[in-house]
């Protein structure tokens, strides 16, 4: 289900950026994604584990977990 | 804006950085330097065992940090180290394999006993946060990104060609 859910959303994003180069409104607001980032934009909600183990655990994976706000 | 080959270059109006696992020379190409980390991860590959009839499209598993599909199994997180895209190791080395089993046996006790069969190391595109990069580059009319997918996008892979 996960990586059908990723395909999906990569096909989507793949769509909504085609349609934003043609200057079209995109199916789906990529703005999140954009570079510099929003300075809203800290964390990855996708991967937040809140009240999970992998919460007690940040230092396994660094490289992202460095921005999270682990709640746990 | 334009792109450069052997042929000559190539006028166009707009540039999408699209290079996956190079986009950040890409990126350094047209004069930006995105914070684009290209770092190893690794898959493995174990015989399956008869008495696991099925592990679906994909077996994620959050708690010990593994992905596991018919193909092979990977670790959930990456390396933090940064490479060379065109110049890497694409081995595994035996403390990879060894955090694999680690994650697969408390989930498949049959797994303990199936052997390990190969592996190849892969690259990841990592942005800080871990999002792709999506859109136009501020102050860089005509340069735009959709890189940084790290697995999900357009990704160096093992290819076995067909004999």
């Amino acid at each position: 289900m996960r990586l059908q859910l990723e395909r999906q959303w990569v096909r989507a994003g793949g769509r909504s950026l085609a349609q934003m180069i043609l200057g079209r409104d995109p199916d789906i607001d990529l703005s999140y994604f954009q570079w510099p980032r929003r300075s809203d934009v800290v964390r990855r909600p996708a991967m937040v584990f809140e009240n999970h183990l992998l919460a007690q655990m940040p230092t396994l994976m660094p490289s992202t977990y460095r921005f999270f706000k682990v709640i746990g | 804006m334009a792109v450069g080959s052997k042929q000559g270059w190539i006028a166009t109006p707009l540039v999408v950085n699209c290079a996956g696992a190079w986009s950040d020379r890409v990126a350094r190409m047209a004069g930006i330097e995105p914070p684009i980390d290209i770092q190893p991860t690794t898959t493995t590959m174990f015989r399956k065992p008869e008495s696991m009839k099925t592990v679906g499209p994909v077996f994620s598993d959050g708690v010990n940090k593994i992905y596991l599909r018919t193909m092979g199994a990977a670790n959930f997180g990456h390396s933090d180290e940064s490479v060379d895209a065109d110049d890497f190791d694409k081995s595994v080395a035996t403390s990879e394999v060894n955090t694999l089993r680690t994650g697969l046996d408390p989930r498949y006790d049959d797994m303990r006993r199936a052997p390990y069969v190969g592996g190849f190391t892969t690259l990841y595109d990592m942005t800080p946060d871990g999002h792709p990069i999506v859109g136009p580059i501020e102050d860089l009319e005509g340069f735009w990104c959709d890189c940084s997918w790290r697995g999900n996008g357009f990704a160096r892979v093992a290819v076995r060609w067909p004999r």
